[in-house]
């Protein structure tokens, strides 16, 4: 296994600049996944590093040596495909096999080697199965296989799940993310779900327009978004984004939302002390608030300002319920049934400690 | 369950759908029955008769008395022979030349439509006027070939009894390996590019991918195209005609040169319906045994 | 707009029945969910509703009139598939303009016009009208596949998983978009899918079907909370639920291959009958707890696998040989792989299942 080093790598299809000025560092052993939306770039750059992609400049490397001549075949990595592309004419033992036999390896050494990687993937009563005969999740496990049974120095997926039902991407994610724990593959993992992202990724990679928005841990990228991009691509329900003006008072500080100046929240007066620090620009802040850092309250409560349910989303663990202040929406996550009925008056406040302010001309985070 | 193609609706007045589709349907099968099934019943009966066709004489039954006529004469299997080993050189020509220009066209670059359609131009073409074209291009004294070949004036094609049939194999293979190529490009393009790239990752060489991806992948289409040259290459009858009359001698007299001279130069109606009655069964036991293989290439 | 109902519908494809005897009732401006996975006769309903296929027993009813033998076009249904099926060649507004010219309809020019502003405003296409469909993003396109059904008025929406060509967030969008216009047309809609997050978040009711039968007919919040029987609860709710062997003696659940034995309350035997002998018991992720010690019906598991869903963590923990439960943790519980932790379940929260059956034992 390998680490990979992406420098500078800047990729054109004709004059759309699809990377640009890509800077990426993988370690050994550890799993990233590159998520953004389609068009965003991260297929290209995963087809960048397995080869199947020139680049237009930059330096790519696999463990530490220089790999952006070589041809994909001299790169000694694994790609799984996003519809698996298996060898349609080829049974899933023929199609496991096809890169040992490629290389020349003994007949008795293939059959062992298949099998064994078979039996961790749980695929020995399909192994003479043809691909039209196998579900998908058989297909993607085949898929794996083929990409295991020769030790690459890496894995690359492209949204390998991406054609699969959810509960059996929610089955096969669980088993993917143990394996890579088992097998310790370097892996570096394309997907536009930020949920396949946040469950199994070391690291995430935001990308769009191109450009590497962030890297970080789940937790990190979750809890402290770079920018605005990333807090709403990042969580669902998305993140409340509301234009506010902050001001402090002596104690306390005040984020005043809406048209009409008459809904304020109140909070700790570090939070203006955060905001001086930064050098806010009043005109142009927007807060930020994951939906299950909305407080709701059925009854009047201090420091609460008064809401109107518009819409109840039941989606079993808990709901998500619309809220109208003034004339911004937004979305905070319930109990199941905590609010009874749309028009239903609730009174709602915001986790301070879940505060996110970003400046809406940059779209950049303050970083408070 | 998605049925994405919905019945069209009755309509709220005048025709209903199943008139319609009679409307359409029945002057087509009229037309079939009149050119197609009349003549096949009526040789078939001829086959077993006794009859010249420029004679006044009524047909006369004699059983299958001019089925074992023909089988019974050695002629006849020299024919054959003769007609197998032209169907075999002609279409493995018509495959390498097809599927090896298929090979080189099968990227992308510039022109290649144009190349193609090139390329396609002598399957269009009539084989009475490829075969007239080529027996001036074979002429050894004025033709092209020998001067191309750096031949000697007198080097004889046509005229020449071992090789009249190299000459005429050659052209055929000129007219048709197009049809081929057309056949295996539809079959090459239809493998998904990402076969490559997957076998590219898994580090296969050219030659490994050649042998266990694109062959396998594009051999229905191959043999469909096998198929279709081998039955028309069965029947062969203008090009040679037109280019050598089936001779020096009967050199290159394949099967329909030999029927055709049976039924109009002897005029002997009823043994050379047999002939031709024969020479169906065949054509149409070997294209089972090729559609036995394709439905096996199918099935993978 | 217009109730709906299906008597006894059956219909069969080549002797293969994908719609078994279903009877189904859809009120008057209900949003009713029909929600399976692949094959399970969903889009065949909906497709014998419209009329474009007919059944081979049952009825049909549309506005309490017998509809079994109309065609589509006088059933006066609107439908909205998963391909947008829109004439590429025209603009939107051509689109949308389209099904009002028909010749049975007899719809002034003005009057057409003005629906079809309506209806691009409602739908906020308005100004992409005079733009051909195939410079549209899918979304646009759904919204004005949408609004070609919506500008005819029709009796009722019929939709084929309209969302699921779109990306996540658009879906999240779309859904919001898709219930708050239904309640606005005060529409009858039928809509198929196999997302049972849709189902959950826009449905009146969810009807959920298999193999050509309806097997539940509810709210949401029941379906979600009295599945009636193993394949509902599998199939509805993210994580999904854990199922597990058991047997049940003198009030103790003991899973099988495994030592675990918990007390059940009182109150859950009673709900369950005092039922006793092998059971298959339900816990839904969030109702697992978690805890670093034992204490009493406790029991001890491994951890497997932890995934940080950013709001709360999914975590997997490995009991007796190889039985896996997964469990909801708030964000910040850690664990390493293979660490003892300690289980138990919200009792109350248990579903139990009769294990030949697969039918729930709740009372």
């Amino acid at each position: 296994m390998a680490t990979i080093r992406l420098s500078n790598i800047v990729k054109r299809f004709g004059p759309l600049e699809v990377i640009k000025q890509l800077n990426l560092d993988i370690k050994d052993r550890e799993f990233v996944v590159l998520l953004g939306p389609s068009g965003c770039g991260k297929t290209t750059t995963l087809r960048a590093i397995a080869g199947l992609e020139e680049i237009d400049s930059g330096e790519i490397a696999i463990d530490g040596q220089e790999v952006q001549a070589l041809p994909a075949r001299d790169r000694d990595i694994a790609f799984v495909f996003q519809l698996f592309a298996l060898y349609p004419h080829l049974s899933a033992f023929d199609n496991i096999a096809f890169p040992l036999k490629a290389a020349g390896v003994a007949k008795n050494e293939i059959a062992a080697k298949v099998k064994e990687v078979a039996s961790v993937l749980r695929i020995g009563s399909i192994i003479d199965h043809m691909p039209s005969a196998m579900s998908g999740g058989d297909m993607q496990r085949v898929a794996m296989a083929r990409a295991l049974v020769r030790d690459p120095k890496a894995m690359l997926m492209d949204e390998p799940m991406g054609s699969l039902d959810a509960k059996l991407r929610e089955e096969l994610r669980t088993e993917l993310k143990h394996l890579h724990i088992e097998t310790g593959s370097t892996t570096v993992y394309v997907t536009h779900d930020q949920v396949e992202a946040m469950s199994m990724g070391d690291k995430i990679a935001v990308m769009d327009l191109g450009i590497l928005q962030q890297i970080g841990k789940p937790k990190e990228v979750y809890d402290n978004p770079a920018n605005v991009f990333v807090a709403q691509f990042i969580g669902s329900p998305v993140m409340n984004l509301v234009d506010c003006q902050c001001d402090g008072n002596g104690d306390v500080t005040h984020v005043v939302i809406g048209e009409r100046h008459v809904d304020r929240f109140e909070f700790s007066k570090a939070i203006y002390e955060k905001l001086k620090a930064k050098d806010f620009n009043q005109k142009s802040l927007a807060v930020g608030i994951r939906p299950e850092a909305v407080l709701v309250e059925r009854q009047p409560t201090n420091g609460y300002i008064k809401a109107e349910v518009d819409d109840i989303e039941p989606l079993g663990p808990y709901d998500i319920v619309d809220l109208k202040v003034g004339d911004d929406v937004m979305r905070a996550s319930t109990r199941s049934r905590y609010v009874e009925r749309e028009g239903q008056e609730v009174w709602i406040h915001l986790d301070e400690n879940r505060l996110h302010f970003f400046d809406t001309v940059s779209g950049e985070s303050l970083g408070i | 369950m998605n049925h994405t193609a919905a019945p069209i609706n009755p309509a709220q007045g005048g025709l209903s759908d199943l008139s319609i589709r009679n409307l359409f349907i029945i002057p087509t099968i009229v037309f079939l029955i009149l050119i197609n099934v009349f003549p096949l019943l009526w040789s078939l009966y001829l086959s077993f008769h006794e009859w010249r066709a420029n004679s006044a004489d009524d047909p006369v039954f004699v059983g299958i008395q001019n089925y074992r006529e023909v089988l019974n004469d050695s002629n006849f299997w020299d024919t054959f022979t003769l007609t197998a080993q032209y169907v075999v050189y002609a279409v493995i020509g018509e495959v390498m030349v097809g599927f090896g220009i298929a090979l080189l066209l099968n990227r992308s670059m510039r022109g290649k439509g144009l190349i193609t359609t090139l390329l396609l131009l002598p399957m269009m073409m009539s084989p009475a006027v490829v075969g007239l074209f080529w027996k001036l291009l074979w002429n050894p004294s004025w033709g092209i070939v020998n001067p191309l070949l750096g031949l000697p004036n007198d080097f004889a094609w046509l005229s020449d009894p071992d090789r009249a049939m190299w000459a005429v194999v050659i052209t055929d293979v000129w007219m048709w390996a197009p049809f081929v190529m057309l056949l295996s490009l539809a079959g090459l393009s239809a493998i998904p590019q990402y076969l490559y790239e997957a076998a590219e990752i898994d580090r296969a060489s050219w030659w490994f991918t050649f042998r266990n991806i694109t062959l396998p992948l594009v051999s229905p289409l191959l043999l469909i195209a096998i198929i279709f040259r081998t039955m028309e290459n069965f029947k062969q009858f203008d090009m040679i005609f037109t280019m050598t009359g089936g001779g020096p001698g009967i050199n290159t007299e394949v099967n329909a040169i030999k029927l055709y001279r049976m039924a109009f130069q002897q005029w002997d109606t009823g043994k050379s319906c047999a002939f031709a009655y024969i020479m169906l069964i065949m054509v149409i036991g070997i294209s089972n045994i090729y559609i036995k293989y394709l439905n096996k290439a199918k099935q993978r | 707009m217009a109730a709906i109902r299906l008597d006894s519908v059956t219909k069969k494809y080549d002797g293969v029945i994908a719609v078994d005897d279903l009877t189904l009732e859809i009120q008057d401006q209900e949003f009713y969910v029909l929600l399976g996975p692949t094959g399970a006769g969903k889009t065949t309903t909906l497709r014998c509703l419209s009329g474009l296929e007919s059944a081979h027993e049952g009825r049909v009813f549309i506005d309490n009139k017998d509809v079994t033998d109309w065609s589509p076009a006088n059933r006066d249904v609107a439908m909205v598939f998963q391909q947008y099926s829109l004439y590429p060649n025209y603009t939107v507004r051509e689109n949308l303009s389209f099904p009002l010219k028909s010749r049975i309809r007899n719809i002034t020019p003005d009057e057409r016009n003005r629906r079809v502003e309506y209806v691009a405003k409602t739908l906020r296409i308005d100004h992409l009208l005079d733009r051909a469909t195939d410079k549209l993003s899918g979304g646009e396109m759904q919204r004005v596949s949408i609004g070609r059904a919506i500008v005819r008025e029709p009796q009722a929406f019929l939709m084929d998983e309209p969302l699921s060509n779109l990306d996540a967030k658009l879906r999240e969008a779309l859904r919001l978009e898709l219930k708050r216009l239904q309640r606005e047309l005060g529409a009858t809609l039928l809509y198929v899918t196999h997302d049972q997050v849709e189902a959950m978040s826009m449905a009146d009711r969810i009807g959920v079907i298999r193999d050509g039968v309806l097997i539940q007919s509810d709210k949401p919040f029941e379906v979600y909370n009295r599945p009636k029987n193993v394949f509902v609860a599998g199939f509805v709710g993210t994580p999904k639920i854990n199922f597990l062997e058991g047997h049940v003696t003198d009030g103790n659940l003991t899973l099988k291959g495994t030592t675990d034995t918990f007390r059940l309350k009182t109150e859950v035997m009673d709900k369950i009958g005092n039922v006793s002998g092998e059971v298959i018991v339900g816990i839904r992720p969030e109702d697992v707890n978690l805890q670093q010690q034992q204490d009493e019906n406790t029991c001890a598991a491994m951890i497997y696998l932890v995934e940080h869903m950013g709001m709360e963590n999914w975590v997997s923990v490995r009991i007796g040989e190889h039985q896996q439960i997964r469990a909801v943790t708030d964000s910040a519980f850690e664990a390493d792989v293979d660490a003892t932790i300690y289980y138990s379940f919200e009792q109350e929260k248990l579903h139990f299942f009769d294990q030949n059956t697969e039918d729930s034992l709740v009372l």
